[in-house]
């Protein structure tokens, strides 16, 4: 028999096995075409052109999902060369040649590789409408991306699989040929070694854990640098997990192994000396899982809040169609009598009051004001704004910020999406009187505008207000709203006509701050699909990885069995084992990255709460799937 | 069988047993109407070519597998009517199981592999104390008892295997091939072992063996051939 129609017969043979990697191999393969074909895309590009950072994020993200997709094929092809050695010694002891059994399963993992593409690359294809509808809906726009086969994606996903299943054949080909037969029957017999406790390193993991959070949860609080912060906590995190589980869990796990009471109740004995005797391979790949599921639930978690941050934030920057700055009673009437007369239908005007003013803070270090400017308005105002727009929540709001005498609230000017400077409780002085900040807060006022946009806005109360009024100038902005605002460009002209100094005072509606929240959608998007991808890959991975420890287990379950383990205390064990090994890992990720969110609320001063706990449900919802399935066919290895 | 042992309690008892398995298709009978019982006190030895259906037969003796056909009776009562955790329990409480392959956990301790039976049992290990001390004299690994399996030699890790099947005062030992995967020398010292577990303690023992000798150690040869008995008798002295 030929090595191409050996190599085909057995996978044919040994498909069941590979079920779950081929699937994953099919899903990576369409969504990763999706992926090429959305960069390939004329809207798009149009999009991307328009706004770098889309590029940037885009090839980001598609550069991780190779990496991701690279790691789990190499470990998965780890597990079934694992699985298969003792087969390939029986073929060596045949005699038949170790290049020729090397060429066999070269040819086969390729077969494999080729096999998912054929099934994935059509599947993608299918549903790249439904993908492409998503993300239209995704930077909620009003464009549609018309479904075209990408024949560029299909050729550059076809290039570069091809190039990864050729690279995983000559690998295998190259540990057949180099693989001795002892070693592959007795493949599962290897002893594994004690590990030994090293307690300095144990404890400065959980050390530098604990100052990354730290350092994470308080950096608004202590003003650190927002980049020397945030790499300080990644890296202590990183390495913190990685002494985590390579020392301390040694530690912990030597102690209860000690600790006779606990050891010898329901068997854990039996998990107990598992896990530990194999921490010492196992602990960088469980270290990795926790850090993959922190990026992976803060990707997912944070995905889903820039939409909602997105969709909150437009009402910020554009609470109105059109504004424009006049206190003139005739301009104000020739500006609705303009209206009345096009085809648009005025909604309502709010007219909003308030100063420019010189600002500095008593024990500030960085500017929190641009140019040390700032809009002083009264309670009054900003009730009333928020009552025109219908704010949501605006009485616990209202109830909230109400200034008493000598106290401000701080609102951030729209045209700043997110500050990390904390100024609740500090004080400044306005106009040679000092305040003190009673409440740090965003609310839409002014829009995001030119000049006024960028201004900080102090709410300060109607009283103080008063008084201020008879040294400074007041500016009067009206705020219009009005029906079909996308279609007011003549309006706009007609009443830069009337209001005295033109465009300058007039503020229309399009505005270039739309295409940030159109790249907060993609972004978004994005994340949404590399945090699939991450769940996909890095759970089947471990997935394979712990399933390549049943085979080392599989002769000692059957022993328990034959002594006199049921079925049932099989299964216990096993699924505490796996939890161990699976669960763990996963909990550590989940709380590294309900602190990453944490930092990314405090920056963006915002509470997700809902998207984070929505993010850590989903996940744990999948991960509780994943170890079911994962425990039952732990279980199938080990007590057949 | 002298009137003396006749006189004893019959412990296990195999009734018109068959067991077949389906290979490629094909139906292969491994066991064909097999009828025989062990009283207490015997060390039986099932001998018989390779293929003959030597382990198998024990395999079913200890209720890890079910025959096609026919009941294996122990201690009165039959397997064919218990569920899965009764079995359990039997195998756990009542026989004690001794591998060609030892089957120890490599990674627990000499005394925590002994103590395993007793833990499954949700036992407390501290009460058995006297127990242990007295197993590892008999086994003469006193002085191994916190060593794990892979610093031991064949001999030592099979006596280990012993023990943890002693401990729990089985009514029965099952033996597949004990001394199989050893040299001659440990594989007398084993073989003694037994003698001396079967005269002074009184356990039953049932083994599969190959050799002559080890078979001459008990006191019963049952000769399988095909599937079926082809001699049952007592081992000549001398």
């Amino acid at each position: 028999m030929s090595c191409f129609k050996l190599a085909f017969k057995l996978l044919k043979d040994n498909l069941k096995i590979y079920e779950h990697y081929l699937m994953v191999l099919v899903v990576t393969v369409a969504t990763y075409y999706n992926f090429v074909a959305m960069r390939y895309n004329e809207t798009y590009i149009q999009l991307a052109n328009r706004l770098q950072s889309t590029a940037i994020a885009s090839f980001t993200c598609g550069f991780v999902l190779l990496c991701t997709v690279i790691f789990f094929m190499w470990h998965s092809n780890g597990f079934f060369f694992k699985q298969r050695q003792k087969e390939i010694g029986l073929y060596l002891l045949m005699g038949i040649s170790s290049s020729k059994i090397g060429m066999v399963f070269a040819i086969e993992s390729f077969l494999l590789g080729a096999l998912s593409i054929v099934i994935g690359l059509p599947l993608g294809i299918l549903f790249s409408k439904l993908f492409f509808m998503l993300l239209g809906k995704a930077v909620s726009l009003n464009v549609e991306f018309p479904l075209t086969i990408s024949f560029k994606a299909v050729l550059q996903l076809i290039i570069i699989f091809t190039l990864i299943f050729v690279f995983l054949a000559f690998k295998n080909y190259f540990e057949v040929k180099k693989s001795q037969l002892i070693n592959m029957l007795n493949a599962t017999k290897k002893n594994s070694t004690v590990p030994k406790l090293n307690y300095p390193k144990g404890f400065i993991g959980v050390i530098l854990i604990i100052g990354g959070y730290i350092i994470g949860v308080n950096v608004r609080q202590q003003e650190f640098d927002l980049l020397l912060a945030s790499m300080s906590t990644l890296i202590m995190v990183c390495l913190g997990t990685y002494l985590l589980f390579g020392s301390f869990l040694t530690i912990i796990l030597s102690k209860l192994i000690k600790n006779v009471k606990f050891k010898y109740k329901n068997v854990r004995i039996i998990w107990l000396n598992n896990t530990f005797f194999r921490l010492k391979i196992n602990y960088k790949t469980l270290a990795m899982t926790a850090i993959l599921a922190a990026s992976t639930v803060t990707a997912f978690s944070i995905s889903l809040s820039f939409k909602q941050f997105a969709d909150d934030n437009i009402i910020m920057e554009s609470p109105y169609s059109f504004s424009y700055i006049s206190n003139e009673a005739e301009v104000k009437q020739n500006v609705e009598k303009v209206i009345n007369e096009s085809k648009h239908q005025l909604i309502g005007v709010n007219e909003i009051s308030f100063f420019v003013v010189d600002t500095k803070y008593l024990n500030k270090k960085h500017r929190i004001d641009h140019k040390n400017q700032a809009i002083v308005t009264s309670y009054s105002e900003i009730e009333k704004t928020l009552e025109f727009l219908n704010f949501k929540n605006k009485e616990i709001i209202l109830d909230k910020i109400r200034p008493k005498e000598n106290e401000v609230t701080f609102v951030l000017n729209a045209n700043t999406i997110a500050s990390p400077f904390f100024v609740k409780g500090e004080e400044l002085s306005m106009n040679g009187r000092v305040y003190t900040v009673k409440e740090d807060i965003k609310v839409p006022f002014t829009g995001n505008i030119p000049t006024l946009g960028r201004k900080n806005i102090y709410v300060i109360s109607d009283k103080e207000y008063d008084e201020l009024k008879t040294s400074l100038l007041e500016i009067t902005l009206n705020g219009v709203s009005i029906t079909n605002p996308e279609e007011s460009e003549d309006l706009i002209s007609k009443v830069a006509e009337i209001v005295p100094g033109g465009f300058e005072k007039v503020y229309p509606y399009i505005s270039q701050y739309v295409w940030e929240y159109y790249a907060l959608g993609i972004f978004f998007f994005l994340g949404l699909f590399i945090s699939v991808v991450f769940i996909l890959a890095t759970f089947s991975t471990l997935y394979f990885k712990i399933l390549s420890n049943a085979l080392l287990d599989r002769d000692q379950y059957i022993m328990l069995k034959k002594i006199g383990m049921s079925r049932k205390e099989v299964e216990k064990t096993v699924y505490v084992q796996v939890a161990m090994e699976f669960i763990l890992p996963i909990i550590v990720g989940i709380i590294h990255s309900i602190v990453a969110m944490s930092m990314v609320e405090q920056i963006m001063n915002v509470k997700f709460t809902l998207q984070i706990s929505s993010g850590i449900v989903l996940f744990a919802l999948i991960i509780t799937i994943f170890y079911l399935r994962l425990s039952k066919n732990y279980m199938k290895m080990v007590y057949q | 069988m002298s009137a003396m042992e006749s006189m004893k309690n019959k412990i296990i008892e195999a009734r018109g047993i068959f067991k077949s398995f389906t290979i490629g298709g094909k139906k292969l009978e491994v066991l064909k109407n097999l009828n025989f019982s062990v009283n207490e006190g015997e060390f039986v030895s099932i001998m018989g070519p390779s293929g003959c259906g030597k382990s198998t037969l024990l395999y079913l003796l200890g209720g890890l597998d079910i025959p096609t056909q026919g009941e294996v009776i122990f201690n009165s009562n039959s397997y064919n009517t218990m569920k899965e955790k009764d079995m359990s329990l039997i195998r756990r409480r009542q026989l004690g199981f001794v591998f060609q392959f030892y089957n120890l956990v490599p990674n627990l301790n000499v005394e925590d592999n002994i103590l395993l039976p007793l833990l499954l049992d949700d036992k407390k290990p501290k009460h058995y104390e006297k127990d242990l001390k007295k197993i590892l004299d008999i086994i003469g690994l006193n002085n191994w008892r916190k060593h794990t399996p892979r610093e031991l030699s064949g001999g030592q890790q099979q006596r280990v295997a012993i023990a943890r099947a002693l401990l729990f005062e089985p009514k029965l030992i099952l033996a597949d091939e004990p001394i199989g995967n050893l040299d001659s020398k440990s594989g007398d010292e084993i073989m003694k072992l037994f003698k001396t577990i079967n005269k002074e303690f009184d356990k039953t023992i049932i083994q599969v063996t190959h050799s002559n000798e080890s078979a001459n150690y008990g006191n019963r040869i049952i000769y399988l051939r095909d599937g079926v008995i082809e001699k049952d008798g007592a081992v000549k002295v001398g």
